[in-house]
């Protein structure tokens, strides 16, 4: 069995052990979104127009839960400093706490979110365009979020800080995303901005494995 | 070299020697360009006397990246070689590169609300200087955030070669996408395109700037090794 | 003319270009302030540190 099963299968037990993580990053996506209606008033074209800006915003946010207990978990036991000193490269370690994460926070937003298309009343023409975004767009948070969990570990307010952080640099994420549906309406084509999102994801799955590893080196030096 | 000006007592000695010539040289390029800036220079045609805070805004915005590429610069620096020195450096020049960033921002401010009718706008500029002032503000935070101060600085360093990727952004942002905000008239390719009275002001107080920064960044330098060496001390008379 | 070139004659946009070198003299004077002032505590701290341990002050 090669490495990476192992420690997969390891990720997902854990996970699975604390499947309420993923229910309560649903909740807090629904519940953040589902209050916009009531703070700006039922109008369904208003909610129309600002509703792919919400829900992504939401997602962001959403995503940011359960961040910081990427590595929290491996770093309080002890158990991180086995990885970071066992011949596994720590970049692979790295991928798979990353895939775990966006299989139980990033593919559960995607999942949620024609529920909330329908509710913020988002035209049909693009919620493929705007799933799309997701799925490309999710795991660029995912793997930014490993970067900013793993420097902040052992950090006074981590989880505070890490959003601090990491927001900020998902932002280009947010911008084209959101772009794309409204190309789609504008009709221009959401392709540019498709484009754009996937090499953003390209450029964060070759650069972040191998940052993050480095922090998590540093973390337990 | 680079290991020359690692011995912090060297630093010192070096550092207190250029001090007087880098303040005296800041105060008459203040001088000189607040000279200029507020009595001799020209109005111009359209903006009028608004494009007086150019002469604040531009070198500041400038001076955010510089300072934000030498906290970069820094922290790879000691990062890779293990250079102390670097590191106090980088730490130095986070609170004068936010003061910066903070001042492009508010003058900016300033400027547009005379000159486009709003004191915000949300385009591609404007947004990714913000981002550069939360990553000094993260910066700063991510390094206090941890009660061994060696582990705040080297996660610190990531942060700050990670958030590299907007420097970049921010220079060609203007020339990339077409938005409100004016594109760079004054470091392109084929020459400035502003008015040559304009540049002496501008180039006085950029330099004025500039010279700010060295001088208040070596005393900030010392300051750092004072205190890491205090540390030292107090560790010394703990642990005899 | 000569006159109307100098910020003395500036009458409609005074309430911006002020506040913007009012702002940024404030920023850069104040910083400069709080780090003297950061440099003069750790300075005296360092010293008085030095003086109770006679002997060790030359070690970098």
């Amino acid at each position: 069995m090669s490495a990476f099963s192992v420690l997969f299968r390891r990720e997902m037990r854990l996970a699975m052990r604390q499947s309420a993580d993923s229910f309560m990053v649903i909740g807090f996506f629904v519940i953040a979104v589902v209050l916009f209606p009531f703070g700006v008033g039922p109008e369904p074209n208003m909610l129309a127009r600002i509703g792919p800006g919400v829900i992504w915003v939401a997602a962001l946010l959403a995503a940011m839960l359960s961040m910081d207990r990427m590595f929290m978990g491996d770093y309080e036991d002890g158990s991180l400093e086995l990885l970071v000193l066992s011949p596994v490269a720590l970049e692979l370690v790295v991928c798979v706490k990353v895939l775990t994460h966006w299989l139980t926070t990033g593919l559960p937003l995607i999942l949620t979110a024609p529920l909330l298309f329908v509710m913020m009343n988002v035209p049909g023409e693009i919620w493929l365009v705007l799933l799309l975004t997701l799925v490309l767009g999710t795991p660029v948070l995912s793997l930014l979020g490993s970067v900013g969990a793993a420097l902040t570990l052992g950090a006074r307010r981590g989880g505070v800080l890490l959003s601090l952080l990491v927001l900020p640099l998902l932002i280009p994420v947010l911008i084209f995303a959101v772009g794309a549906g409204d190309a789609v309406l504008f009709g221009n084509g959401a392709k540019a901005n498709l484009m754009l999102l996937g090499g953003m994801l390209l450029g964060a799955l070759a650069l972040t494995p191998w940052v993050t590893a480095h922090a998590l080196r540093e973390a337990v030096a | 070299m680079l290991h020359y000006f690692a011995n912090p007592t060297r630093f010192q000695r070096l550092s207190r020697r250029v001090e007087p010539w880098l303040l005296a040289a800041m105060l008459v390029c203040f001088g000189a360009g607040l000279y200029f800036a507020l009595f001799s220079s020209p109005v111009d045609y359209q903006q009028g006397h608004t494009v007086r805070i150019m002469y604040i805004h531009v070198p500041a915005a400038w001076m955010a990246l510089f300072c934000y590429t030498a906290m970069a610069v820094s922290a790879a620096v000691a990062l890779i070689w293990k250079h102390a020195l670097a590191d106090v450096a980088a730490k130095a020049t986070a609170p004068i590169g936010a003061a910066f960033t903070f001042l492009a921002l508010v003058t900016g401010s300033l400027w547009g609300k005379p000159m486009w009718g709003t004191w915000w706008v949300w385009d591609a500029r404007l947004t990714s200087v913000l981002v550069l002032f939360f990553l000094y503000l993260g910066y700063m935070a991510l390094r206090d955030a941890f009660d061994e101060p060696g582990r705040g600085a080297r996660a610190s360093a990531i942060l700050v070669l990670v958030g590299f990727v907007n420097v970049p952004i921010i220079k060609f942002s203007v020339d990339w996408w077409n938005t409100l905000h004016q594109p760079s008239s004054v470091l392109r390719m084929d020459g400035p395109t502003i008015h040559p009275d304009m540049l002496t002001p501008l180039f006085l107080m950029a330099a004025a700037f500039q010279f700010y920064y060295f001088w208040l960044v070596l005393l900030r330098i010392r300051r750092e090794l004072m205190v890491n060496r205090t540390r030292a001390l107090r560790h010394r008379q703990a642990s005899a | 003319m000569e006159n109307s070139n100098t910020i003395m004659s500036m009458t409609e946009h005074a309430g911006y270009v002020w506040p913007s070198y009012g702002i940024a003299a404030l920023v850069l004077i104040g910083l400069v302030v709080l780090s003297l002032r950061a440099f003069r505590k750790s300075r005296d701290e360092l010293e008085r540190l030095e003086a109770q341990m006679p002997g060790k002050s030359d070690e970098a």
